[in-house]
């Protein structure tokens, strides 16, 4: 799929890229950091093993709590920060082995918008400068041209002319965003990690900005790994769900499917807990639900216990639990669910383990 | 839990217990410029409900709830209206007075709990320091009473919580002190300013199951200010819709989530929903 004429710049040959193939990989990713006093000898393990393909023109949310480990992964995929072991690979070019001095060249191909608008912006660069930054970097064009993109790029995120010259302070938070999306469109990338895009915006704003990033993939063909907490959006925009807790994928599939048959007790809490803005007489049902469903807080994440991970909040918890930890099983094709006493209580003959990257 | 029904019984008997009379006011600017924030904000509180306030940013929703207080920014002066708390006016100008209805009668729990708790102080200090100013308690006795408080608050350990300080207590658990500080003289006006902003799902719903909870409980009037129309949903019996300042619609949960008149909220509701957004 090609990029429409115009925004890519013409020296730019968009990749041979039919809908619908792998266009990121990523399998075993970890990340363990130093923990405790002094850099003490404690692990934090914020990423432990997580795998999962990205298909162009697909949009897969990762959702968690805080310390789940789901910006990490963001991260590291981007290899802002090291992972300490595992493979990203990006359109058949391995990020994780290549040298630091090569990475900018990749990025061509994977951006990132970031959460936070105020400080991923340069205060002291206009918008124009923040825009050309990237054009100066990966391309060879004369100034002219440069400036001909940036209000080329403007204008399909919906930014005016005069904008241009503003500077980020100048403008309210939707519009920031505007700028990150329009520098991360700069580049013409296949892969856009979105880190939390609309976290802080009124939900007016959220909406158009979601819209945005719709149309974009549309007509570019895009793949987004969407890192949210905000499930509503998750149900509306995501085609598949990865569900993570403590640095684990506990469950994946279409997102209709997990929001509809949800097999892991985290994936139902968490779906339990999200407040939906209809009108219910029922409150009280979904309040005593949601009860017996988790309890307490998520653990600290240094000197994990062997097992899986929600045992010390788990309401269906079984001695096996804290064995080992519990892999993914296909629960229906593409469904995966790291569940075992779920799995077990619903659908007894599906108790072959797959691979799941399929 | 008060029943809809109930919650509207009591309004009719009793009356509400806080109400806010064509509420006008601004901001001076450095050069003498009055800029009007607050314009004739009129609603009502009524008692033993959960009555929420939301509007977007800017809509001035967080600035009527510290006017109600009186602890609006120095720079923000009324022009015109009147809180009535209880039957009477407030007067937010006289210090000494309403030092005496805060943290007593009216209570508020902020945004940031780990931000608007002192950190230099441990939690049991400065949950037991609001009873013994209010109540006149001993300090043993005020300790006491904010442990059992902790404890109501579904804060675990409260023993051994009471006497760490607020960096050692999580997002969640911070709250919960916040709650306790403000509930332990039992006010009967609870003011919430987004309690659950920047909390996780599974939290913010144990926390407002909590206020749920208590409100019930307790015969606790409730005011939650938000942006969240799906709080909104699941929690509350009255909603007062701001934006820009001005009040647009007022009427129980099920009116205004199921057939909202004005246009604004329609369109809030619609967002909240994601409608505009292409599948």
């Amino acid at each position: 799929m090609s990029a429409p004429a115009g925004l890519v710049p013409t020296q730019v040959e968009p990749g041979p890229l039919a809908g619908g193939d792998v266009v990121l990989r990523v399998s075993g990713l970890r990340k363990e950091f130093r923990a405790g006093r002094r850099g003490g000898a404690k692990k934090l393990t914020a990423v432990d093993g997580v795998s999962f393909n990205l298909h162009a023109g697909e949009t897969v949310a990762l959702v968690g709590e805080s310390g789940s480990g789901k910006s990490t992964v963001a991260r590291c995929i981007a290899r802002l920060i090291e992972p300490t072991s595992g493979e990203v690979v990006l359109d058949d070019v391995v990020l994780t082995s290549m040298a630091k001095r090569d990475l900018p060249r990749a990025y061509r191909h994977l951006q990132m918008v970031f959460q936070d608008p105020n400080s991923s912006l340069n205060p002291r660069m206009s918008v124009r400068a923040i825009l050309e930054e990237p054009l100066r970097l990966h391309f060879d064009m004369s100034r002219s041209e440069r400036d001909q993109r940036a209000r080329q790029l403007a204008e399909y995120v919906g930014l005016s002319a005069q904008q241009l010259d503003r500077y980020p302070r100048q403008l309210s938070g939707g519009q920031r965003q505007r700028v990150g999306i329009a520098r991360a469109l700069a580049v013409g990338p296949k892969v856009i990690l979105l880190d939390e895009p609309t976290a802080s915006l009124d939900v007016s704003v959220r909406g158009q900005i979601l819209s945005l990033f719709r149309r974009t993939q549309d007509e570019k063909g895009l793949a987004y790994l969407f890192i949210t907490h905000d499930l509503e959006v998750v149900r509306h925009f995501a085609d598949r769900v990865l569900v993570m807790y403590l640095g684990g994928i506990v469950e994946e599939g279409p997102t209709a499917e997990v929001f509809e048959h949800p097999a892991h007790p985290y994936t139902q809490a968490l779906l339990s807990s999200s407040p939906v803005a209809e009108y219910t007489r029922g409150n009280e049902h979904k309040r005593s639900k949601r009860r017996l469903l988790l309890t307490g807080e998520i653990p600290s994440p240094i000197d994990l216990p062997t097992g899986c991970r929600l045992v010390s909040r788990c309401p269906f918890v079984q001695p096996s639990c804290s064995s080992v930890v519990p892999p993914l099983r296909a629960i229906r094709p593409g469904h995966l669910s790291a569940c075992p006493v779920l799995l077990a209580a619903t659908n007894p003959n599906s108790q072959d383990e797959i691979s799941f990257v399929a | 839990m008060p029943t809809l029904t109930g919650a509207v019984r009591s309004f009719v008997e009793t009356g509400p217990i806080l109400e806010v009379v064509d509420y006008s006011g601004g901001f001076t600017s450095g050069a003498g410029e009055f800029t009007p924030v607050l314009k004739r904000v009129a609603f009502s509180v009524p008692r033993a409900a959960f009555t929420a306030i939301v509007g977007e940013t800017g809509s001035g929703k967080t600035l009527m709830a510290l006017s109600i207080l009186g602890i609006a920014p120095r720079s923000f002066r009324r022009t015109a209206g009147s809180v009535r708390f209880q039957g009477a006016d407030l007067v937010p100008d006289d210090d000494k007075a309403m030092r005496r209805v805060r943290g007593a009668q009216i209570s508020m729990v902020f945004q940031d709990a780990r931000a608007s708790l002192n950190p230099v102080f441990t939690v049991g200090y400065q949950i037991s320091d609001v009873c013994r100013l209010h109540r006149h308690v001993g300090r043993k006795e005020a300790w006491q009473m904010a442990e059992n408080m902790l404890e109501r608050v579904r804060v675990p350990e409260p023993g051994r919580r009471m006497r760490q300080y607020p960096h050692e207590f999580s997002g969640g658990m911070a709250q919960r002190a916040q709650l306790a500080m403000a509930l332990i003289c039992h006010p009967s006006l609870l003011v919430l300013d987004e309690p659950t902003t920047g909390l996780d799902v599974t939290i913010q719903a144990d926390i407002l199951d909590l206020v749920v909870d208590l409100t019930a409980s307790e015969g606790l009037s409730t005011l939650l200010i938000t942006h969240d129309l799906g709080i909104v949903a699941e929690t509350c019996d009255f909603v007062v819709v701001m934006k820009e300042g001005e009040v647009r619609e007022t009427g129980t949960c099920e009116q205004v989530m199921t057939a909202p008149a004005s246009p604004y909220t329609q369109q809030l509701l619609a967002d909240s929903r994601l409608a505009g957004v292409p599948r």
